[in-house]
């Protein structure tokens, strides 16, 4: 009879696999320019920045902390209203403490999670509003001027689109006490890095 | 081993395979599928089309019932027209402002997801139809070359703003849905307004 193999076979493809997959290849590198490179510039710059990434972040949680219909309409609000921001940056209309506004973003809004502030909503609107405009025009002044404009202005809306739907994911948490915490927790976080970059500016 | 662990460990070689690093093939999009599917893809290749039929199909699958006859009927008859217009050379391009506005029209409208009233709603599909079609004209080769990349493309328009006007009539149901539509009617209204503003400042 023969003996039953202790060897488990997917385990082992899946080992030897994992293997592969770390194997190290040439890099090919390429010039990046054009419509891809417009696309990958604009969607990374929101990506790139902290103090983006949390304001984002906070605002998809705040929306899912005051509920329906805050929950869709600060993420509707927010990307129009920072597109008018990022058309000022483009236009070269100057917005003095863009980056002091950026950081108060991140601090007022991860304050407003952190303490559950739930205020109606066109302040709520008007508040992620203002902000919007702040990092519109970080955006649209930086855009380098090799990418494509178009593809630029594509990515980096997709790319704050999914931060918030990000935050509000994870916003989603609050119907449970435990989740509710965390998300505080979360607001907390946001709001001390807002201050750290607050603070920065300041001293600097 | 439990039948869900088995499950994992079965598809985790392919997964992994999927994730396996690459060298990249950079290639154009139209080259080498031929005349008639060059054009089916060219409203894919510029992305102004892109946003613009964008709002157009999602706009058009947003309302409930889905009736497409219509609107489609007037995009098909327009783009028609105007994909023939670009044979006679009397327009050459199209302001990319002009087909970014009506994007940026589009998107607002399904961003608020207004119930439209008839004459909007055609108008808009008559314009954007217009404006696609003048944008598209072949510029090289000649007669039998340009009539299949001209029938390609006109395929191609329809084909798109059908297929996201059904895909979107899809998400109707429940109010999550809907609403997920109505942030991509906010993403494809502020990338308009971000491209508005580049191109006011090359002007």
């Amino acid at each position: 009879m023969n003996k039953p193999s202790t060897v488990n076979r997917p385990a082992t493809l899946s080992l030897l696999l994992l293997g592969l997959w770390f194997l190290p290849l040439t890099a090919s590198a390429h010039q990046e320019k054009g419509t891809v490179w417009g696309f990958t510039s604009g969607f990374l710059h929101p990506l790139t920045g902290l103090d983006h990434i949390t304001a984002m972040v906070a605002v998809g949680l705040w929306g899912a902390f005051l509920g329906v219909p805050a929950m869709w309409v600060l993420p509707v609000v927010f990307p129009v209203v920072m597109a008018f921001g990022g058309a000022l940056g483009v236009l070269g209309a100057p917005i003095p403490g863009v980056e002091t506004g950026i950081a108060l973003s991140s601090l007022i809004l991860g304050i407003c999670v952190a303490f559950a502030v739930r205020p109606p909503l066109w302040v709520a609107a008007v508040i992620v509003g203002t902000f919007a405009i702040f990092h519109g025009h970080a955006h649209g002044a930086e855009m380098p001027h090799a990418a494509n404009a178009m593809t630029y202005a594509i990515g980096f809306v997709i790319a704050t689109g999914l931060l918030h739907l990000c935050g509000i994911a994870f916003g989603l948490l609050v119907r449970w006490p435990w989740g509710k915490k965390l998300v505080r927790v979360g607001g907390v976080a946001i709001a001390l890095v807002g201050f750290g970059f607050l603070f920065h500016f300041i001293s600097a | 081993m439990n039948y869900k662990a088995s499950m994992w460990l079965r598809w985790l070689p392919v997964a992994l395979l999927l994730a396996l690093p690459a060298s990249a093939s950079a290639h154009t999009v139209v080259s080498g599928v031929g005349d008639f599917f060059g054009g089916v893809l060219h409203p894919l290749t510029t992305p102004a089309h892109v946003l613009l039929l964008l709002g157009l199909g999602i706009y058009l699958g947003q309302q409930v019932p889905l009736k497409l006859k219509a609107s489609l009927f007037v995009f098909v008859t327009v783009s028609a027209l105007a994909l023939g217009l670009t044979t006679t050379g009397l327009v050459k391009t199209v302001p990319p402002p002009l087909i970014i506005g009506l994007a940026l029209l589009a998107g607002v409208l399904v961003a608020l997801e207004i119930p439209p009233a008839t004459w909007i709603s055609r108008g808009l599909f008559a314009l954007a139809a217009l404006a696609i079609g003048l944008d598209s004209a072949v510029e090289t080769g000649t007669g039998w070359v340009v009539v299949k990349t001209l029938l390609g493309t006109w395929t191609g328009l329809i084909i798109i703003v059908a297929d996201l006007a059904f895909y979107s009539s899809k998400f109707t149901k429940w109010q999550w849905q809907r609403v997920g539509l109505r942030v991509a009617g906010s993403w494809i209204t502020a990338a308009s307004l971000m491209i508005l503003a580049f191109a006011l400042r090359h002007s």
